[in-house]
């Protein structure tokens, strides 16, 4: 791309301007640019033309859906990533590794694949599909539904984030913590969990962001009823799909903001992670 | 409280790290577990901690048999080797952890914590330090502040992983010291694991010296320079010089390449068979020869310190068996190329079967062989 890439002196002043110059125009081109155009959409007819297509009661229904998927998976996720990223680093069980794997597929298997085989267990013809009928329990195109699809989807990322550090804290300051008289929960909650911080609170948050955007297996399993299964992401879609671009954008705005957000914060507390605090012993 | 072990064993999978120790530590006893890498010092430590699982046996701290108490019920204090400071909490917070985790009806109120950590901290003369974290501390520091938050349940045993380990030379000899000094004031029963012989002669009581899993010799400091059981414990707490011998009928002889020098050797043992001479390269006495008599040749001599460090061999051929011996710098020098004569009779006699590790006759040997 740049000229600067070629030469072999070293990164002088010039070349490392090139390279920063480079990095921003891509920034620009694939990040700033796409929001930019997804707002001025938005605020194509004017702010309030966007927000009465934001008062309307489907896209209300479905804000409201979303930040319950949102409540409800972030800490289910938050606890049970936990408890598997300890079990995965202060432990040696047999199917260690397998687990590991295991953990990790929601991030390399479709988010559509995953949908259809929650449907392929709880649908009507799916395996589970007549048992669960017959006591009354209906899981696809419902909430639990959603809630499901969105579990397994963003299952790996508290477990993924905080495993690194309770790796590299080791053993000792839990046998430090023991031998002080300290029991399984005060030395989870005072020594462990502390001393994860900030990686847990990022990973967390990533969480929180991807069921939040989440499309793909909630698209399957959800029905798409308006109202009463539609998450914001799927309500854009249905909006845009119906040429109803303002609303679609003046949503998705909506939508990148918050995700905005929560990146923002991820990003603040991944720097206060970098300064001083520093290593321990 | 005193500490008694009983049939001590315990295997990592199927190699033995520690194999069948029995020993007991009287209480007020400072106690030396000495040993190269790998001899199983730190695991005993723990197996007395509760922290290592698996293991055979019965270990018992003052009359009570803990072989079945859970490591968090023992109340030992452990200064772990890296010290194991919780890195999230201020030093005052680490120092109080011991007391804020106990049970409610145990637990003392928060004035009390709070008086009770400044007297620890001023105790370990860290007093000024108590808001900072552990990143902000020097090595020392560390260790001063991990042995008070061990001290702060009031353990009656404390035990010491490897505690000077990550300091420097300088703070280390000042710490151990001052170590020595707290363990006799506040009346405590110690255990040290270390693989420094010197600071296991310099703090203990006595030192039991561990190899491969088993309990060579354990005595005080001198039993151990004055009757090693081993060549092993010899040479672990010193250097040493080596010469194989043969005892028949009341005499002993040197054997291999030295057997044509004359050399003063001490009393035979009883019993005929190949026996080890050991010796401390600063014990071996040397004079020049009178003429007739034979000697062993001075190949070198150099100055080192208050002493003088003499490659002494069978003869000039023999080079490849050279020995170095240390001798005050006082006594007259002995110029290379003379021949010289051997004073052995400060050398520990051990039958060869004693050392299942191949010595070379006179081959001196680094005090850690790890």
């Amino acid at each position: 791309m740049s000229g600067a890439l070629q030469t072999r002196s070293g990164i002088g002043t010039l070349s490392g301007l090139a390279l920063t110059l480079a990095a921003w125009a891509v920034v620009t081109l694939l990040l700033i640019l796409p929001v930019g155009i997804l707002f001025a959409q938005a605020l194509r007819q004017g702010l309030d033309a966007a927000l009465t297509a934001l008062s309307d009661d489907d896209v209300l229904a479905a804000i409201r859906l979303s930040a319950l998927v949102v409540a409800l998976v972030v800490p289910i996720n938050t606890i049970c990533g936990l408890f598997a990223a300890y079990a995965l680093t202060k432990f040696d069980f047999p199917g260690r590794a397998a687990l590991l794997v295991l953990i990790e597929l929601p991030l390399s298997v479709s988010p559509v694949v995953a949908g259809l085989v929650w449907v392929l267990l709880f649908g009507r013809h799916g395996w589970f599909g007549p048992f669960l009928a017959a006591h009354g329990v209906r899981m696809v195109f419902t909430l639990p539904g959603i809630l499901l699809a969105t579990l397994f989807v963003t299952f790996p990322f508290v477990t993924r984030t905080v495993m690194p550090v309770m790796e590299a804290q080791g053993r000792q300051h839990e046998e430090a913590a023991t031998m002080l008289g300290a029991g399984f929960v005060s030395l989870f909650w005072r020594v462990t969990l502390p001393e994860t911080g900030a990686a847990l609170v990022s990973g967390v948050l990533l969480c929180a962001a991807r069921s939040l955007g989440e499309f793909g297996a909630v698209s399957v399993v959800s029905g798409h009823i308006p109202g009463l299964t539609e998450t914001v992401p799927l309500r854009i879609e249905a909006l845009y799909n119906g040429y109803e671009t303002v609303a679609a954008f003046a949503l998705a705005a909506v939508l990148a903001v918050a995700s905005g957000l929560i990146v923002g914060m991820r990003g603040l507390i991944e720097w206060r992670r970098g300064r001083p605090a520093g290593e321990s012993n | 409280m005193g500490v008694e072990l009983r049939d001590i064993s315990c295997l990592f999978g199927r190699t033995p790290a520690v194999r069948d120790i029995s020993l007991s530590v009287p209480e007020g006893e400072f106690l030396a577990l000495v040993g190269p890498s790998g001899a199983g010092k730190t695991t005993l430590l723990r197996i007395i901690a509760g922290l290592q699982p698996g293991y055979t046996g019965h270990v018992a701290i003052g009359t009570r048999d803990v072989t079945q108490v859970p490591a968090r019920q023992r109340n030992i204090g452990f200064v772990f080797q890296n010290y194991a400071l919780f890195r999230h909490m201020s030093v005052a917070d680490n120092v109080a952890f011991g007391l804020k985790v106990r049970p409610y009806r145990r637990r003392p109120n928060r004035a009390a914590i709070a008086a009770r950590v400044s007297e620890l901290l001023e105790l370990v003369q860290v007093g000024a330090l108590a808001k900072r974290y552990p990143a902000q501390l020097s090595g020392g520091q560390r260790q001063r502040v991990a042995l008070a938050r061990a001290l702060a349940t009031e353990p009656e045993l404390l035990l010491l992983d490897e505690p000077f380990g990550a300091l420097d030379p300088l703070v280390r000899k000042e710490i151990r010291t001052w170590l020595r000094g707290l363990h006799d004031r506040l009346g405590l029963t110690s255990i040290l694991v270390t693989h420094d012989q010197d600071e296991a002669l310099e703090v203990a009581d006595r030192i039991a010296v561990l190899r491969d899993g088993r309990l060579e010799q354990i005595g005080t400091p001198a039993m151990l320079e004055d009757a090693p059981a081993t060549p092993f414990v010899h040479r672990f707490l010193g250097e040493t010089v080596g010469f194989q011998a043969m005892s028949q009928a009341g005499s002993l002889r040197l054997e291999g390449a030295w057997r044509s020098v004359g050399a003063t050797l001490p009393p035979a043992p009883p019993g005929a068979g190949s026996v080890l001479l050991s010796v401390r390269p600063y014990a071996v006495g040397l004079a020049q020869t009178q003429p007739g008599q034979e000697g062993a040749r001075v190949l070198g001599v150099q100055r080192s310190g208050a002493f003088l460090r003499y490659r002494i061999a069978p003869s000039e051929a023999l080079e490849a068996e050279a020995v170095t011996l240390l001798v005050p710098a006082s006594l007259p020098a002995l110029s290379p190329g003379s021949l010289c004569a051997l004073d052995l009779s400060a050398a520990r006699l051990f039958p060869s079967a004693d050392d299942p590790m191949p010595q070379k006759a006179g081959r001196a040997v680094s005090a850690v062989d790890a």
